[in-house]
């Protein structure tokens, strides 16, 4: 058993929910807030162990994409977000997602409490609805309208000149 | 008719226009194909609300009409707060900002509001509003938050306006000083200022007003106590302040001027003689609801000048009467000032109007026609509009969904009744 100086860990395994094994780099994880409370919660514990996080929400899928953000964002300084290169990537990296693919990133992110992916998840996923029309909203977002017609024609009223 | 709208884009950019908006056109081509492909889960409301605050308040009016629970997420006061800071507060967004408002002065009885498109902007902006603006000829300033404060000179009349929520809210007649000696009456000019509390969030209107005697064997030059009026919307009323320490002749401000919570105007003391070391700059704490004095910085005299921002601060904007130099001073960490940028001569300039997006500075020329000076290219630009008549204001277009109703009026709909 360690003694009373803490240990510290380099590497941590992450566990998929659908049972894929990932070995992160601890200062790739810490991107995620979540696996970051979790190692300094057994660093304080003093263990030496291997320490293995299950993340019940995010697929293999998902968990892969969201940990090349962290490689990618682990080698850029904290408050260095308006850094050229990194936004360029930032765009790229999410370019290439389909919609399902993006909003179970989002989620992910939000799960792994990744501030910076989420922020960029919703600011992308905005920007794509920017100037939409109700109705595809409704169809994207799979909502269906439970307002009366009466209901729906006041609210368009009281908002006309945003419906033109 | 008071105000008239128009739309302007760079004309030597004309081709640039185009070309944005034809790749834009195409962006959102393909954007459409790849939505009808998938389709977005059921997200967790958190990530709506997070989503739905990136969104200009144009397609926020129209959400509300896409389900019950996007009405109350758009409709809820912590929404509209958030939707502030990730929009437009938001340093990576200055989109917003391409509109630009600006006032004239047209005759005595009328004032005249356009509206400058710049830039690659294609938006619709509450335009059906902005056309009936509803009180006549009125000075318009802000905007904060969205919010502008509206005055009319004439009728004495005050109000606060958010155009794109189409609310106007008149404000309650203006008080005088108490124990206001029977001699002396309001002196017809005021300087103003609005803004928001940032420790309460209570928008406040400030007015700062002299007096004039009604002895009419007393000079004019004598301004009776400088007093200092503040309008909460919280209560809706108003509040005398105190007075000035001294007689002070200020100047309104013709960009909007709001830096961490105070308001500035550039004035004089009231003297007799017309000595250029009597300027000064006041400042308004919207918190504390105190006032200071600061000293102007030591530019080239004579010059025509205003306030602006700089870099999110505030700015002395000036231009030398002889060598035509435009300068700009800012205040460094100690609050002295520094010169931040000098360049000319600009032979056809007349005089600084203030600041706009991206520490851009809209001057005035002697022809009327308004150009943008940008630190960053260096460049000169014409707006490419002109009236013959001198510019009162130029405000970066704003919108919000803040509320400016009677407080009862919007727990009803915080409760989430919707208005059928």
């Amino acid at each position: 058993m360690a003694s009373s100086s803490s240990s510290s860990l380099s590497r941590v395994v992450v566990k998929s929910s659908d049972n894929n094994l990932f070995v992160v780099n601890k200062k790739v994880a810490s991107q995620s807030q979540l696996l970051k409370q979790c190692i300094d919660n057994m660093e304080e514990k003093g263990t030496n162990d291997v320490i293995l996080i299950p993340l019940s929400n995010v697929t293999s899928n998902i968990l892969t994409l969201v940990l090349e953000y962290c490689e990618k964002h682990a080698d850029f300084a904290d408050d260095d977000n308006n850094n050229q290169e990194l936004k360029q990537w930032d765009h790229e990296f999410l370019k290439k997602f389909d919609y399902a693919t993006l909003n179970s990133l989002t989620m992910a992110a939000d799960y792994m409490v990744t501030k910076s992916l989420l922020n960029l998840c919703c600011q992308f996923i905005a920007d794509s609805i920017k100037d939409l029309t109700v109705q595809q909203i409704r169809q994207i977002f799979d909502i269906k309208n439970d307002f009366t017609p009466q209901e729906e024609a006041d609210i368009k009223n009281e908002n006309a000149w945003a419906f033109r | 008719m008071a105000l008239s709208l128009q739309r302007y884009t760079w004309t030597d950019a004309n081709s640039r226009f185009n070309h944005l908006l034809k790749e834009r056109l195409n962006r959102d081509k393909q954007r459409s194909m790849i939505i009808s492909l998938e389709k977005i889960d059921h997200l967790p409301e958190n990530l709506i609300v997070e989503i739905l605050s990136r969104l200009p308040v144009k397609d926020l009016l129209q959400f509300k009409s896409v389900c019950k629970s996007w009405y109350s997420i758009i409709s809820s006061p912590n929404f509209i707060t958030k939707h502030l800071k990730n929009y437009y507060y938001n340093p990576n967004n200055d989109s917003w900002k391409d509109c630009l408002l600006v006032q004239y002065y047209v005759t005595h009885a009328e004032l005249q509001l356009y509206e400058l498109f710049v830039d690659e902007t294609r938006r619709v902006l509450a335009n059906e509003v902005l056309y009936s603006m509803p009180m006549y000829s009125s000075y318009v300033y802000g905007p904060c938050d969205g919010i502008y404060y509206v005055y009319q000179y004439d009728s004495n009349g005050r109000a606060l306006w958010n155009p794109a929520i189409n609310e106007f809210r008149t404000l309650p007649r203006i008080i005088s000083k108490p124990h206001l000696p029977s001699n002396l009456t309001y002196a017809s000019n005021e300087v103003y200022g609005f803004g928001v509390d940032p420790l309460t969030r209570d928008y406040k209107v400030v007015v700062v007003k002299g007096h004039w005697s009604t002895n009419e064997d007393i000079t004019d030059n004598v301004k009776f106590p400088v007093s200092v009026l503040v309008y909460s919307l919280r209560t809706d009323s108003w509040k005398y302040c105190g007075d000035l320490g001294r007689a002070y002749d200020l100047e309104t401000n013709k960009c909007y001027i709001y830096v961490n919570g105070c308001c500035y105007w550039f004035g004089s003391y009231d003297c007799s003689d017309d000595d250029d070391d009597d300027e000064v700059i006041i400042s308004f704490d919207m918190a504390t609801d105190a006032f200071k004095e600061m000293d102007v910085p030591d530019y080239s005299r004579p010059s025509s000048k205003c306030l602006g921002m700089y870099d999110d601060s505030l700015a002395f904007l000036c231009l030398s009467d002889t060598e035509k130099v435009f300068d700009v001073w800012t205040l460094n960490e100690e609050c002295c000032w520094i010169k931040k940028i000098s360049v000319g001569p600009l032979p056809e300039v007349r005089s600084p109007i203030g600041h706009w997006k991206d520490n851009r500075l809209i001057l005035q020329c002697k022809d009327g026609k308004l150009v943008v000076y940008d630190p960053k290219t260096q460049e000169v630009r014409d707006l490419a509009f002109q009236k013959d008549r001198w510019c009162e204001g130029a405000f970066a277009y704003m919108e919000s969904l803040v509320s400016i109703k009677d407080t009862n009026e919007t727990e009803e709909v915080e409760a989430g009744n919707i208005p059928v």
